[in-house]
């Protein structure tokens, strides 16, 4: 039985001496949570497969500069992947919402219950600069001032537009207030 | 009890995507094959052979210049070693020079400090003479001033101005010990005697004794003491006011200058008038039997300072916001009484104060719009020309920032409320105060940041209703006594007080955000105090 841990540090190891199978291997255990973060940022399939290669080619040729210390390469690589992510979409033209999800409503208890896909694809339902702020924030955890950073944005403006976000999902899902609980006891 | 937040949280940062079939193959071959050269190495071939003799080539042309270099810098050292010895010397002589110097300066202050230690002590039976003169003719003053209104109560008061300035700190002795106060009633009857007439020292001892038996069966309320007795059993015994006189400044010494002597609150008059004649004072004491009462000592200080506000939020909002507002400056001022009860020091009176913070913000909006702009533009595939440009309504965003500077202003009047505790160093007075300060609010305006990042007005009308708020304080003050009945004060304080718009947190009817925070402020304070000597009031 291997070490995960150990065999993650052997994998950067091989990583930086170039070697390739190693690459393949760390390429393999990074690929879904990577897709899963860009996807959360990128509407396109095919973009997503874009941000992923770039991300990648970014992540191999700087593995030297991962330092085991401050975080998990998972982390790293998550962060990473969603700056890449966000540069691209400041390339791009603000993606239309898709036809139909501004119409849908759904229950308090979907954010529980609801599947990730789903429940993303709801979410991705809000105006773009929205949804950038409020995944940067709440699930990935950056302050305003890194996510005014990279967006290219004031900090200030982050902040509203976060307030604006949580107004739209609080909207959607019709909730009151920050409890989920008991608005759900309410509704049943 | 969760939060969505937390709950949307804990699910998007766990999700993971497998992906379709093959897709992941595929996009490791497009990865492989750009980060292809930096894996070359390890895979070696002619192309790496080539690029290593380079790297052979490089190793051996620095290792050439190392060698040059070292060579270089070798001579050099050799030059160098001939010049070290010579900065050995110069070292070595800009130490002697500066050990002779500190010699030197040390010869001399050792000069100073034998002289100012002479001069020390042949001034010090000068200084210890001056000092119990000048607080006992103060003692005495008080008693005849009560005792006696036909008495002009400067007229024992024989000490000059030259020792009022000599010994500005008389206050030391505490006024609500009878027994000190008796025993410097006796010795403030000698000494003057004795410096008025020195030739009949023999009948104004008699006098004196005559008159402080007189004057202390005419206080019943102050029992006597054994210091007093004291005292007045070596005046008598010695017949010699000279030697009556050392006693009693040996002892005001011992009492009046003892660390260990409870603080006094006020200072009683110093007057400059002519001595009244003892035998006159003997028959008017004679004459009055009066009951005595002791009053109430107190003071009053006058302040006006600076008071440095800085506001922060209380609620669980976004701690970021807070570097939005900075400290800035108002006004203070007040009066305030001081006295002591129960064997402590008390304060209490009127205040006004401003409290003035600043708003530094760029509140930004984004506003979507409808304009016109360029829809579509057609390109030709084969020559890149572009061939028609179609303008029509297009969605964009308006963004705008507004950048906010305002001065935020919260006056109130205050009833402070404070305990203090201080010590004598001579003329100076430290000490600190615990209390409290009871705020009527009567003007605030301002503005705030909201939750959603925007920029919000409050007044008077929309703040809390219960204008009454309080702030616990604290307060280191130092004071000097510039005069016999007036100290300099200059102190510090520091206060936190609630500042809330509405404890319930929710936005009120005319749109007015609901926020809670507190202000935290320090004050620097100059001001005055007057003592206010214990009155004798006669029935």
């Amino acid at each position: 039985m291997t070490d995960p841990k150990r065999e993650e540090e052997d994998w950067i190891a091989a990583c930086i001496r170039g070697d390739s199978g190693a690459q393949r291997k760390l390429f393999g255990a990074l690929f879904p949570y990577l897709k899963g973060a860009v996807q959360r940022y990128i509407f396109d399939e095919d973009e997503i497969q874009d941000v992923l290669q770039e991300a990648f080619i970014l992540i191999f040729k700087n593995i030297d500069m991962f330092d085991a210390k401050k975080g998990k390469l998972r982390s790293w690589a998550s962060r990473i992947a969603i700056n890449v992510a966000i540069t691209q979409g400041k390339r791009r033209q603000r993606i239309q919402e898709l036809p139909g999800q501004t119409a849908l409503e759904v229950k308090p208890s979907a954010i529980e219950t609801l599947a990730l896909s789903d429940l993303i694809s709801v979410l991705k339902g809000m105006p773009k600069e929205q949804y950038e702020v409020i995944n940067l924030y709440i699930v990935e955890g950056y302050s305003h001032k890194e996510i005014g950073e990279m967006l290219g944005i004031a900090a200030e403006l982050s902040r509203q537009r976060l307030t604006r976000a949580k107004k739209w999902v609080m909207e959607r899902f019709k909730l009151s207030g920050g409890e989920l609980v008991p608005k759900m006891q309410n509704l049943s | 009890m969760k939060n969505w937040e937390d709950i949307l949280r804990n699910r998007l940062s766990s999700y993971q995507e497998l992906g379709a079939p093959g897709q992941e193959e595929a996009l490791w071959n497009a990865i492989e094959s750009q980060i292809a050269p930096t894996a070359s190495g390890t895979e070696g071939g002619s192309s790496n052979s080539i690029g290593s003799w380079g790297r052979w080539g490089i190793a051996a042309a620095a290792a050439v210049v190392l060698t040059m270099g070292l060579i270089h810098y070798t001579g050099g050292d050799q030059q160098d070693a001939e010049a070290v010895p010579k900065m050995a010397e110069i070292t070595s002589v800009s130490e002697i020079k500066e050990v002779a110097f500190s010699s030197s300066i040390a010869t001399s202050t050792g000069e100073q400090i034998t002289v100012e230690v002479q001069s020390l002590s042949l001034s010090t039976p000068a200084v210890a003479s001056a000092v119990p003169a000048a607080s006992v003719n103060s003692k005495v003053q008080t008693q005849t001033q009560s005792s006696s209104p036909a008495l002009n109560e400067s007229r024992l008061a024989s000490t000059p101005t030259e020792q009022k300035t000599e010994n500005p700190a008389p206050s030391n002795v505490d006024a609500t010990s009878s027994s000190e106060t008796e025993a410097g009633a006796a010795r403030s009857i000698s000494t003057p005697g004795y410096t008025a007439t020195a030739e009949n020292a023999h009948e104004f001892a008699n006098e004196a004794v005559q008159i402080t038996s007189e004057l202390l069966a005419s206080l019943p309320l102050i029992p006597s003491t054994d210091q007093t007795e004291e005292s007045i059993t070596k005046e008598k015994g010695d017949g010699s006011f000279a030697d009556a006189t050392d006693i009693g400044n040996k002892k005001v010494d011992a009492l009046d200058w003892s660390p260990q002597a409870a603080p006094l609150i006020f200072l009683p008059k110093l007057n400059k008038e002519p001595m009244q004649p003892l035998s006159e004072l003997a028959l008017n004491l004679q004459q009055e039997n009066q009951q005595i009462q002791i009053r109430m000592p107190f003071a009053l200080r006058a302040y006006a300072g600076l008071n440095l506000s800085q506001f922060a939020f209380g609620d669980d909002r976004d701690p970021e916001l807070n570097t939005y507002f900075q400290a800035n400056i108002g006004a203070g001022g007040g009066l305030m009484v001081e006295f002591q009860k129960w064997s402590q020091s008390f304060a209490v009176g009127m205040a006004w104060n401003e409290f003035i913070q600043h708003l530094d913000y760029v509140e930004h909006t984004e506003y979507a719009v409808i304009t016109e702009g360029i829809q579509t533009i057609q390109i030709n595939e084969v020559t890149g020309d572009t061939m028609a440009v179609i303008t029509g309504d297009v969605v964009g965003i308006e963004q705008q920032a507004r950048y906010v500077s305002h001065y935020n202003r919260y006056r109130a009047f205050a009833i402070p409320l404070e305990w203090q505790q201080q010590q004598y160093f001579g003329p100076w007075q430290l000490g600190i105060g615990l209390g409290a300060l009871i705020q009527f609010r009567s003007y605030a305006e301002g503005r705030t940041i909201g939750t959603d990042g925007l920029v919000a007005d409050y007044s008077e009308g929309n703040l809390s209703q219960t204008r009454v708020n309080w702030m616990p304080t604290g307060r280191l003050f130092a004071g000097f006594f510039i005069a016999p009945e007036w100290r300099a004060d200059l102190s510090i304080s520091s206060g936190l007080q609630p500042f809330n718009n509405n404890a319930n947190g929710e936005t009120q009817l005319d749109g007015a955000p609901a926020w809670q925070g507190r202000l935290v402020n320090g004050q620097v304070q100059i001001g005055v105090t007057r003592f206010f000597a214990a009155r004798f009031q006669s029935e």
